[in-house]
């Protein structure tokens, strides 16, 4: 299949580099990409990582995270390789989220060739293949954490679905705690092999992935409107908690407009609501 | 000779088509006999056309009368038959025919005079629907007849026996000194508003509360402590409502008519009707009854609005039975003989206080926990579950009222022609669909149908469920209430923006163990 998707090499400080990845510690000064660089949708970027030899029910978690994950504009980004990368882009080409593959080899290449059907899907729909290297250069044992320093570099945040003792996805997650990013990890059966690294990955650093609105919810403290309007209506709710009809009174926003902004920033976390006061929410 | 002259009997806000036979024999011993399940009112007639013959100078035949009201299977209630009757008495004994396309209709008094009579609005629908030419009516009840065209029939009004036995006599329509009215219309005096949006200080939220109400016509609970302006609140909706459609204006004319409370006013040719009942009215009396049933307040609010203030006081019998007629629109009234049907298509509007004291939240609220739940509980279920927005209420600050000299809110026509359009676009777009014409009448296959919403703002509302309890019930409710933010916007679709807003509108309970 003849898909005509250019790849183009993206500078650090260009537009279209990911904005998480120019974060990180020594970041490349080169990636490739390719697919539909109409927009940039690196913004909300949500890793997804995993074995290879994925059980049910690392399958069940990710029918189950894709199903109740309702954040505005997300990218999963993934290693697309077998298993849980390659189930999670899937899912996502499926909920129409935008996705990127991060590649450990050429972006000319396809690995492993046995995904070319997705590989293809992926970029039809206007996913991004992205890599650290050009052109057809073959995958390498080296290069498959450096594929890995990327994942964790793109992700706002990361979640492990399934991870064996020793396995890329540890890498990974690694990785993201040492840029200070959040790592989550699936709480899996102790007889699980495929479990064992993200119960180590809990007691170490991770935080147990059990409900899908705490992704939701990290997402959408991260949204911010302008910031001015909730702060003017934030310097008028006392700690104590307020009725709604004193900031009302006290506010020039006009009505309709002021119950939106409530609305948001009880949808979002920001306050919330005790017997019929609203009240300061943040930490 | 047998004279008939024609009438109307009012059932409820049915008109029956009734002739009135009247035959005068000579042999016999004279008396006065009215036959056709005549009621005490109808008997009674009998003296006042006596002394009504009497005093118009005119001959009581001393012969034996018999006055038969067909369909004779039919019981007659009311005055209104005493000008037909009086009139076939008179014809029989001149041997004049009455002209089969005349229509009578009116109460006698004893010296003649003709006096105000219920129905009289009923009375000319009949009149045109069946192609009458000439209406004959208390002269006091003109006021009623505005709206009718001279095209259609010719209405006069009398003001004693004796005028129109003159017509009778001479066919000369001079006699009557306010004989054709139809150019009255144009008098009709705007109103007097005393609750004026203008007037309301603050409360920015409950007025726009009430522009979303007024343009969806959704039914709406204000709750806070007494002295609040929730009475204030309600009232003054009547400023923002549109007028009544000419169909919807004949409705109303009709109930009003039919209970007399057109006597001096054409109010409600045009203006909404308000009702405010009191919480100490009677079951019946707010859903219609009596023998021979008369509409009740819930009919009364017609394509109005109802406004029940301290709703928590009400009797739970009256409150439940407020609700087949929020959903069905009409309710019927089914007595041994008959039932009828009255139309309560009306916007319910209430007020109440939060707990009994009033001042939950406070630290002037001394009612405990219990007593609270007990108070709100009264409302919960059913009804609560037919008002698709609550609103909360409290004091406006005094340094705020303290500036009312020169306080005027100019927003207004504004507000009113927002709502004027949002109704428009709903006439539009629920044409043709039997039972609806605001977007609170639409039930779930409607919703379902119509209300066009965004992808994102379904996920907004999903969301919301995370962190606001939100129960199934007002799921629907606010996909309701933002149907009509976003038609008083002018939108096509339901944006995030009118959800977010409608958020704001759903069922809050007051939490009596939060300590403040």
């Amino acid at each position: 299949m003849n898909l005509n998707y250019y790849s183009q090499s993206v500078k650090i400080g260009d537009y279209y580099y990911p904005t998480h990845l120019s974060k990180i510690s020594s970041p490349p000064k080169n990636i490739f990409i390719k697919g539909n660089l109409t927009q940039k949708l690196t913004q909300n970027t949500l890793g997804i990582v995993g074995t290879r030899s994925m059980s049910k029910y690392g399958e069940q978690v990710l029918d189950k995270l894709f199903s109740e994950l309702n954040v505005a504009n997300i990218s999963i980004v993934s290693g697309f390789m077998y298993g849980v990368d390659a189930y999670a882009h899937k899912k996502a080409i499926e909920y129409n989220f935008h996705t990127v593959a991060v590649m450990p080899c050429g972006i000319d290449i396809v690995h492993p060739v046995e995904q070319t059907p997705l590989y293809d899907k992926l970029l039809q729909i206007g996913g991004w293949v992205l890599s650290e290297f050009p052109g057809s250069a073959k995958p390498k044992i080296w290069s498959f954490p450096k594929r890995n320093r990327i994942i964790a570099g793109m992700s706002k945040i990361l979640i492990v679905i399934e991870a064996g003792f020793r396995s890329g996805a540890i890498i990974t997650a690694n990785f993201s705690h040492k840029f200070g990013r959040e790592v989550y990890a699936v709480p899996g059966s102790i007889f699980n092999k495929v479990s064992f690294g993200c119960n180590k990955l809990i007691g170490e650093y991770a935080i147990p992935l059990h409900d899908v609105n705490q992704i939701n919810e990290y997402y959408d403290k991260l949204i911010q409107n302008d910031g001015s309007e909730y702060e003017q209506i934030l310097k008028l709710i006392p700690k104590n908690g307020i009725y709604k009809n004193k900031i009302y009174e006290n506010s020039d926003i006009p009505v309709y407009k002021l119950n939106q902004l409530l609305s948001e920033m009880l949808i979002k976390g920001i306050i919330a609501e005790v017997g019929g006061r609203l009240c300061d929410n943040r930490n | 000779m047998i004279i008939a002259t024609k009438s109307i009997l009012i059932k409820g806000l049915e008109t029956v088509d009734v002739d009135v036979e009247v035959t005068l024999t000579s042999r016999g011993i004279p008396r006065f006999d009215i036959v056709g399940l005549a009621s005490k009112s109808v008997e009674e007639s009998k003296l006042r056309i006596k002394s009504a013959f009497a005093n118009a100078n005119l001959n009581f035949p001393n012969k034996k009368i018999v006055v038969n009201l067909a369909p004779a299977d039919l019981q007659k209630t009311g005055s209104c038959f005493d000008l037909p009757i009086a009139i076939g008495l008179y014809c029989a004994t001149n041997s004049i025919e009455v002209p089969k396309d005349w229509i009578f209709y009116g109460e006698l008094s004893l010296n003649g005079e003709l006096r105000y009579t219920n129905g009289v609005f009923l009375l000319c629908l009949f009149a045109k629907e069946r192609g009458y030419k000439k209406v004959f009516i208390p002269a006091s009840s003109t006021n009623e007849v505005s709206r009718f065209n001279k095209s259609d029939m010719q209405v006069f009004g009398v003001n004693n026996l004796s005028e129109l036995i003159g017509y009778l006599k001479s066919g000369d329509d001079q006699v009557f000194s306010q004989s054709i009215v139809d150019d009255a219309a144009e008098s009709s005096v705007e109103p007097v508003e005393r609750y004026t949006f203008s007037n309301i200080i603050g409360q920015e939220n409950a007025k726009r509360a009430l522009e979303i109400s007024a343009a969806g016509g959704h039914n709406l609970l204000f709750y806070g402590p007494p002295g609040s302006g929730k009475t204030y609140l309600a009232k003054s909706i009547a400023e923002i409502l549109p007028d009544l459609e000419e169909s919807e204006s004949i409705e109303v004319s009709k109930i009003y008519s039919s209970v007399g409370l057109l006597k001096n006013s054409n109010e409600y040719t045009k203006t909404r009707p308000f009702r405010n009942p009191h919480h100490t009215t009677s079951y019946v009396s707010m859903v219609g009854g009596g023998n021979p049933p008369v509409p009740g307040e819930i009919t009364l609010a017609h394509r109005g609005i109802l406004f029940l203030d301290e709703i928590n006081e009400f009797p739970k019998r009256t409150l439940e039975a407020l609700r087949q007629p929020l959903e069905d629109k009409f309710i019927n009234i089914s007595r041994l003989n008959n039932s009828y049907r009255f139309p309560s298509s009306f916007t319910l509007l209430a007020g109440c206080n939060p707990c009994p004291c009033g001042y939950l939240g406070t630290n002037r609220c001394g009612c405990s926990p219990k007593v609270v739940k007990r108070y709100t509980e009264k409302l919960s279920g059913p009804i609560l579950d037919r008002i698709d927005m609550h609103v909360h209420i409290d004091q406006v600050e005094i340094a705020r009222l303290a500036d009312f000299r020169n306080f005027n809110d100019s927003n207004i026509d504004q507000i009113k022609k927002n709502v004027l359009s949002a109704r428009e676009i709903q006439r539009s777009r629920y044409k043709g669909i039997n039972q609806i014409s605001t977007n609170s009448d639409l039930g779930f296959e409607e919703i379902k149908l119509f209300s066009n919403i965004k992808p994102e703002a379904l996920q907004i509302l999903k969301k919301a469920t995370s962190k606001i309890q939100i129960s199934n019930r007002s799921f629907f409710k606010i996909v309701k209430v933002s149907r009509t933010i976003s038609d008083l916007a002018g939108e096509h679709q339901i944006g995030e923006s009118s959800v977010l807003e409608a958020l704001q509108y759903r069922i809050l309970t007051l939490d009596p163990q939060y300590n403040y």
